[in-house]
Parts: structure tokens; sequence; C-alpha cells
């Protein structure tokens, strides 16, 4: 348990500092002409009512619109201390508006595991489709920073196999073996989470998040409960906490247009004399 | 902006915690599942709980789980290879000693990643020699724990 909770702080530690270097960084020194040419635009005074209306068409500009590929790290050291829990985890979102992300997770898992009791075989893959919402307030235009809270719906397609057990029986003195054929089985799951997603480096991301996964169908059947869903967790419980440490790319092949908000401009009140 | 990191930096490692837990290496569910039998006593009518003074049990052909103690409530393991198990059972050492037979059918389920499998007992047939023994009440079928009482004997002597 210390080196689980070393190894969380030092993750989360390096994840913070980054992230706290990145938010200092002046990244709106960067050339960004279109930036400039909103504000250039927002800054016009608008001396009539007319002139107003023209200054709100114009005031829009495009920010980057981007894939973000990515994998789960977390998925590392939850393989090394939990030997049955072999995962890989790839993620990937994509930016639909200034705060709004398609998001996608897909992997696969296997679980092999062996006691005195039983050996248990298992395989099978899993994807989750959801959105994120960001909640950071963007310090320039180009920042691709995010603090965002999301919803995912995930599936997965699974088999496992007991290939032998044993029951003890330290009064009768019988060892009673047997197995459970390979079984296919389907899990559908929703979850819910919230994270960060901090530029680290050009287009390369850390980010983190923690989430809890709601398991909407029953796998259980009476004589097995599968050990490990592939992209929910354990077989046995009903709803999950899970984290995710995820290093990313993103891809900027698109821009999406973003307008100014329209804001109510208030007419002084003359005081009357 | 700093207390708000603080507290998710909290939370995750809290989650964290709880995300790491590894089922396989705790047991946290009894295994016993004992066929739970319970001892009254049957005197002109009246029935009334019992403590029997010198108990005596054991499966033929195996060890003795009791032997000449004072019980009111007795703990039989059933074998989890067949589909009956055969007990003999003395409830004073001056009475002539009965044996119980008891059917079931068997299924084996797994417990817990950490427990293994077990096997669930579901009782089909007591049945009885009648030195002492009255009567039997199956008041439980199913056999999952040792919690429930799952027959009672009454007897019939002073």
């Amino acid at each position: 348990m210390t080196r689980i909770l070393l190894c969380i702080s030092f993750l989360t530690s390096i994840l913070l500092s980054v992230a706290s270097t990145a938010q200092n960084k002046p990244a709106a020194a960067k050339a960004d002409t279109l930036h400039k040419v909103a504000k250039a635009d927002t800054s016009r005074k608008a001396p009539t009512d007319t002139a107003k209306i023209a200054l709100l068409k114009d005031s829009s500009w495009y920010i980057p619109g981007f894939v973000r590929i990515g994998v789960d790290l977390s998925r590392i050291p939850s393989a090394i201390y939990y030997p049955y829990r072999k995962e890989v985890t790839v993620v990937a979102d994509a930016r639909i508006n200034s705060n709004l992300y398609v998001a996608f997770e897909g992997g696969y898992a296997n679980t092999p595991y062996s006691d005195t009791n039983y050996t248990y075989k298992g395989n099978g893959m899993f994807v989750t489709l959801g959105v994120d919402y960001n909640f950071l307030k963007r310090q320039y235009v180009t920042e691709k920073n995010i603090f965002y809270a999301g919803f995912r719906y995930g599936f997965s397609h699974f088999n496992y196999s007991v290939p032998t057990y044993s029951i003890k029986n330290t009064y009768w003195g019988d060892n009673l073996a047997g197995s459970i054929p390979q079984t296919a089985v389907n899990a559908h799951w929703v979850e819910l989470l919230v994270g960060l997603k901090v530029e680290v480096l050009k287009n390369l991301f850390m980010g983190w998040n923690i989430r809890e996964r709601i398991l909407v169908n029953n796998v259980k059947t009476d004589e097995m409960t599968p050990l490990i869903i592939p992209g929910f967790g354990s077989g046995s419980k009903r709803s999950v906490f899970d984290v995710q440490y995820t290093i990313s790319y993103a891809i900027p092949f698109y821009r999406i247009k973003e307008h100014a908000p329209v804001k109510e401009v208030k007419k002084k009140k003359i005081p009357k004399r | 902006m700093k207390s708000i990191y603080q507290i998710l930096l909290t939370c995750f490692i809290f989650a964290g915690i709880i995300a790491c837990e590894n089922e396989t290496k705790v047991c946290d569910q009894t295994l016993r599942n004992d066929y739970h039998t319970h001892l009254m006593r049957k005197l002109t009518g009246k029935l009334s709980d019992t403590i029997m003074p010198k108990v005596t049990a054991y499966a033929f052909g195996r060890d003795t789980i009791y032997k000449s103690q004072p019980l009111s409530d007795l703990f039989f393991q059933l074998s989890p290879i067949a589909d009956s198990s055969l007990f003999y059972l003395k409830v004073d050492s001056s009475f002539i000693a009965d044996t119980l037979k008891i059917r079931y059918t068997r299924q084996q389920h797994f417990i817990s990643p950490g427990c293994g499998f077990g096997t669930y007992f579901n009782i089909d047939t007591v049945i009885t020699t009648m030195h002492t023994i009255d009567s039997v009440v199956i008041n439980n079928k199913s056999v999952t724990s040792s919690n429930d009482t799952h027959l009672t004997l009454y007897f019939f002597f002073n």
C-alpha cells in the first residue's frame, strides 16, 4: 500500500507541476494573428447603433480544432502490481466547438490468474463513447488546456473460462475439482468523469481524470462471476472508481470558427435633474 | 484556486487508492456453509429448546465432530463429492444412538476472487432412526451459510 501511495503521489506531483508550469507560460505571446485581428475588432469603439451591429458580425475568429490521441499510462503500474490485470487503453478526443469534445476510448484486456484454488483466463475488448465539457476559461485563443467533466457509455465483449478449480473440505478430506468452459459475455456501463489535460509541449498533452463507472447489465451467473470486465474493472461490483493518467498528442488538422459572445450593451442612465 | 487544486488532489489520491484494490488477495467472505441443526425436546406435547448433556456426533468413517459435549445446536459439514452424508448422533451417553442421513443436490459456485469456489447444497430428504428422535422438520432446504437453522430435531425422552 505504501508503494502504491508513493507511486500515486509521485505521478500526481509530476503532472501538477507540469500543469502549473504550462499555465504560467505566457503563451499569448505567440504570433497569433487571428487573435490579434479579433482583438482589434472588439476594441473598436461603437459610436452609433449601426456600428454596433457591424461589430458583432465581424467578431469571429478561428480556434484550433484537433484530434487528440493517446494512451492511458495508469495501466502500466496496474499491470505490475496486479499481474492479472493486463490492459491497454487508447484514448482519443476531438474538439467540436470551443468547449465541447467528443471522446472515445478503446482497448484490450487480458486476465490471466492462477492461485491454489483456481485458474482463470479472460480476454476481451471494450469501447467507450461520450462527450467532455471544458470548464477552464481560456487565457488565449489557441489555448488547448482543459479542465473537464464528461460522460461515457461503455461496451465490452469478452470471454472467460476457468480451466481448473478445486474445493477443499477439511472434514471430509475431499478435494473437488472442476472447470467452467469458455463463456462469452457483453457488458454495458455508463461513466461520469472529471479531469485535466495540459499541453506540456507543443501538441503534447498529459492529464489525469477520476471516474465512476456504473454497470448497467448483469454479468454474473449462478456458477461464476468474471474477475475483470475489460474497460470497466471488477466484475463483482456494480460500480467502480478508477483513475487514468494519459499522455496524448493533438493533431490539429481543422479549425473551428468561434463567434464573440453577444453582450448586451446597457445604456447609461442619465440622471434627471 | 490553490484550495481547488488541493481538493482535487485529495479526491484523486483517495480514488487512486480505491481503484488499486486487489480483490484476489483477500477472502472477505465465510466459506463455511455447515448444516445447522437445532435440538428441541418434546415433553407431554410441549416443545422446548434444550441443551443435550453429552452429544457425540460424527460422519461414518470420519473424525468425531462432537465428543460428549453439552449442545443445543449442531453444525455438520456435508460431503462436497457425494449426494448424501450419513452421521452418527448420540445425545446422551446412556441413550441409544441415532443415525441421520441427509440427501441433497450440490451446486458449485464462485464465492469471490479471493476465496475461490464453494459448494451450495439443496436438501432433498432427511432420514433418521427413531431411537431418541421423535420427528424432524426441515426449516430451510438451501444451505448457503451456517447462519440459518436448516433442520430441527425433536426428541421425546424426559
